[in-house]
């Protein structure tokens, strides 16, 4: 592949207001847009049991309007600026992100510190009562009304033991969110949402001094917060192989298989990025190939790795095609494994996957937003937001005998099988 | 220092200055149009051909056939077979992608400009020389009627596919896509290879390319890979007569469902660029975003789904308004009231702030369709689905801001009627049936869930 490496130096600047909020700039002036983008430092793991569910929910909140935006507002602004906007919530932290045209920078910001600083005052119970119900519906539609849809949170709620911040799914258990009250929200908000606790990425068609006097204009006057809980967990492993069966509305049986492996950023995680890959990234990935092309047993299989600060997990599930049995494709599945240890990983593979993964790195720098979003992730989890050559080059360093290790240290462990079965 | 005072939105003063980047049009020696965008900022080449070969070419008896047809092309071409091929695209870090739906298949690639030549060689041959062998067909086959299995237990597709049946009754257009499972499995080989001799020609494709190369540079390599492709061909179905006249509600019955899936709407016919914004600024009032009326009430206001848009479907020969959303089963027949309240609100009244609004949202996000190679192709792709003129883009800003309050209610009364309109529930039985009974009474006809899929789309009225 030919030399790419400039297109990985991003250019950037990075300040830390006296409040704490940590402020990363990018400028890119092809286009007349900006990206605004902010990571606060609490996920779904933050939680407690009883109460799970109440980041994500909180996310619905904030945009329910703050002191000097009403409900609805803060979406139709950006909206009529011709911006695009969200937010989400994941196992470590929750985001919120908007691009927009240039000239509307200073609202972006107006918005983002109106609601960093002032949401308290606008909250109403009708508010949270109603975001509860959207909330629910959200489960019902992605969760309970879908096909396989419960199978995550059944995957995960084995895999860690119930005092595990990772125990819960992220949108909750459906009897929490019907339960959250007005103080939650109160007590939450103080906790976790202060400027200390938080990471703003401004990045596009910008200049550097003009922007960072805007940031202090509208973020430097929100107080820190003085106590924010720090999470620590240790990293667990299953005591014994757990065999866990879950009945659906589906027509065709999928089996799924979840071990505890390394977290974010860990020593073994490229390789096993690229491991997964080797096995379902494309029709030669070898459990596609075995599965799909060659016995004709599956009707899909993907892999992956799944990592988070406080721990790591590799998947792999398969949906049987009509009238054949999960059994046998478990016992495919490990067959490959097993081949892996055996014979290893040819060098053609092993460059195939190296180049497909560097590939969609370049193809995802056309976005703006999602550049913003990945100097916010590698600051957050490596404290250094221009991390895009190292955590390419991460991948080009892994070797055959890094994967074979990597299988042969998680793959041999105890680990949760989970079966979906039609009612 | 004076306190910051944040009771206002900060004033926006400067203006933004956007220019649309050059759209080429051309034809190749044997008269494959070509579309051709150059964008320098990163050593990216994105290709996209569109070829008027969707699933309203089926015959009834075969449909899914363009589906499979679109699914087996790259299963080896040329001088590769299946896993060669997709080894030699990998290799390179590139991504071809197929799909289809009504009227086109789509084949894409996406390519490290470095790369490109080797990868429109075998983007080439995926076209022009397919393999369609027996063992991939049959392979390929199978796992199209396994989805359609697996389908079956999403009540989103059920919903569409039972609307879109309802709505395009008697017309090429009622055909799902991906076929049933009585007419895929009907299909032969002989079939798809014929398909594919029917209707892939370079006559009857359309090729986009975003590239950081010069046009120049794209032309030869075209024309090198391109041009051996001779083949006249030109396929037009003919216009639709559709009628649809009087309300009707149908309930397809899934027990098993804690959500109902409700789709509303009906079919629509004009349409050129001048309509085709005009519609876009009322949906954008009515449902096709978060702020639309549609959405605070059913959800902000009401809570009773997680989201309900609304949004003008345009094929080649036919389009249509269609509401979809998803909410609680117990809030059904009150969603599809509120639905239905909203739709004769919008033909009475529409604000200047709404439309002001609406053409504000559509003129400055216009800089920003701009921002990825693939935004640009499918911006063009836009052009060709809709048979809207080829200035289309160029005019875009100049036309949204020319429209009227007047003109925008003019056209919600011309194609929004929801005393005509087709609803579709897919629900569970015992929570909505009563429900919706009290507003439909003799209008609600019911589906049983297994009828669906099992009959063949010639045998139901």
């Amino acid at each position: 592949m030919a030399n790419t490496k400039n297109l990985f130096q991003l250019d950037y600047r990075k300040y830390m207001l006296d409040n704490g909020l940590q402020v990363i700039l990018y400028k890119d002036n092809s286009l007349p847009i900006v990206s605004v983008n902010i990571w606060y430092n609490v996920g779904s793991a933050n939680e407690n049991p009883g109460k799970t569910g109440f980041a994500h929910l909180f996310e619905h909140m904030m945009f329910q309007g703050s002191q000097n935006v009403p409900k609805e507002w803060h979406f139709r602004y950006i909206q009529e600026a011709g911006g695009t906007l969200n937010g989400s919530t994941s196992l470590d932290r929750t985001n919120y992100y908007e691009t927009l045209p240039s000239n509307y920078l200073e609202l972006a910001l107006w918005l983002e510190s109106d609601r960093m600083g002032f949401l308290l005052p606008a909250l109403t119970q009708e508010k949270l009562d109603n975001q509860k119900d959207v909330v629910m519906n959200e489960r019902r539609q992605r969760y309970e009304n879908q096909p396989y849809g419960l199978a995550w949170e059944k995957l995960f709620s084995n895999l860690y033991s119930s005092s595990h911040p990772y125990h819960w799914p992220t949108i909750g258990w459906m009897d929490d969110i019907a339960q959250f009250n007005l103080e939650d929200v109160k007590k939450f908000f103080r906790t976790y949402y202060a400027p200390n606790n938080a990471s703003l990425v401004v990045g596009g068609d910008i200049n550097y001094d003009t922007t960072i006097s805007l940031v202090k204009k509208y973020f430097e006057e929100i107080p820190a917060s003085n106590n924010i809980p720090k999470l620590n967990y240790q990293s667990e492993t299953l005591e014994q192989t757990k065999e866990v069966i879950h009945k659906d509305n589906i027509q065709l049986p999928r089996i799924y298989f979840a071990w505890h492996t390394d977290k974010i950023f860990g020593n073994d995680e490229a390789a096993l990025d690229i491991l997964a890959d080797i096995l379902t990234g494309s029709k030669n990935g070898r459990l596609h190939k075995r599965l799909l092309f060659e016995r004709q047993i599956s009707q899909d299989v993907f892999a992956f790795q799944h990592s988070g600060k406080l721990g790591g997990s590799f998947i792999i599930a398969s949906t049987a095609k009509p009238n054949i049995s999960l059994t046998e494709i478990k016992e495919e599945i490990f067959n490959e494994i097993n081949r892996i240890i055996q014979e290893g990983i040819n060098s053609e593979e092993l460059d195939r996957s190296k180049n497909s993964i560097k590939s969609s790195y370049i193809y995802s720098l056309q976005n703006l937003a999602t550049i913003a979003n990945q100097l916010n992730a590698y600051n957050f989890y490596l404290s250094e937001p221009n991390s895009f050559l190292y955590d390419i080059e991460r991948i080009e360093k892994v070797t055959a005998n890094n994967i074979i290790n990597a299988v042969q240290k998680y793959f041999k462990k105890h680990f949760v099988e989970l079966k979906v079965i039609p009612k | 220092m004076n306190k910051l005072d944040r009771t206002k939105p900060p004033e926006i003063i400067n203006e933004i200055k956007f220019s649309l980047p050059e759209i080429e049009n051309f034809d190749l020696s044997n008269g494959l149009n070509v579309y051709f965008v150059k964008k320098e900022k990163l050593p990216i080449t994105q290709i996209l051909m569109l070829t008027s070969a969707g699933s309203k070419y089926d015959d009834n008896k075969l449909n899914g056939l363009s589906h499979l047809t679109a699914a087996l092309i790259d299963e080896g071409a040329g001088e590769f077979d299946a896993l060669q091929l997709n080894n030699e695209i990998e290799k390179l870090g590139s991504i071809i992608k197929i799909s289809s739906d009504k009227d086109f298949i789509y084949t894409s690639l996406l390519s490290l400009t470095d790369n490109i030549e080797r990868s429109l060689y075998l983007f080439s041959k995926i076209l022009i020389e397919p393999k369609l062998e027996p063992a991939d067909f049959e392979r390929e086959k199978k796992k199209k009627i396994s989805k359609i299995i697996q389908l079956k237990d999403e009540p989103s597709y059920l919903a569409d596919t039972v609307f879109e049946k309802i709505l395009f009754n008697n017309s090429y257009y009622q055909l799902p896509v991906l076929g049933t499972e009585t007419s895929a499995a009907n299909i032969k080989l002989d079939d798809v290879q014929l398909f594919y001799q029917e209707y892939f020609s370079p006559t009857n494709s359309t090729l986009i390319v975003v590239s950081n190369l010069n046009s120049n540079t794209i032309v030869d390599l075209l024309e090198k890979y391109f041009s051996c492709w001779k083949k006249e061909i030109k396929n037009n179905c003919d216009p639709l007569q559709l009628n649809t006249k009087t309300k009707k509600a149908y309930l397809v019955h899934k027990d098993d469902l804690v959500q109902s899936e409700i789709r509303i709407g009906n079919l629509i016919y004009q349409k050129n660029n001048t309509e085709y914004l005009r519609q876009q600024i009322l949906n954008t009032v009515l449902g096709g975003q978060f702020s639309s009326r549609l959405n605070l009430n059913l959800r902000e206001k009401r809570g009773f789904t997680y989201g309900v848009s609304s949004a003008f479907n345009y094929m080649q020969s036919a389009a249509n308004f269609e509401v979809s959303t998803a909410v609680k089963s117990e809030n059904t027949a009150e969603a599809v009231a509120e639905i239905l309240n909203e739709l004769e609100k919008i033909r009475e009244k529409i604000t200047e702030e709404e439309v002001n609004f609406a053409k504000s949202y559509l003129i400055k996000r216009f800089p920003s369709r701009f921002e990825t190679y693939s935004n640009i192709s499918s911006n063009i792709s836009v052009i060709i689905t809709l048979n809207l003129d080829k200035n289309f883009l160029n005019d875009y800003l100049h036309n949204i801001k020319q429209l009227t309050t007047k003109e925008i209610i003019t056209s919600a009364r011309e194609t929004i009627f929801p005393e005509e309109s087709i609803i579709v529930v897919v629900g569970n039985r015992k929570v909505v049936k009563e429900q919706l009974l009290k507003i439909f009474n003799e209008n609600l006809l019911e589906i049983e869930y297994n009828d669906v899929f099992f009959h063949n789309s010639d045998e139901t009225s």
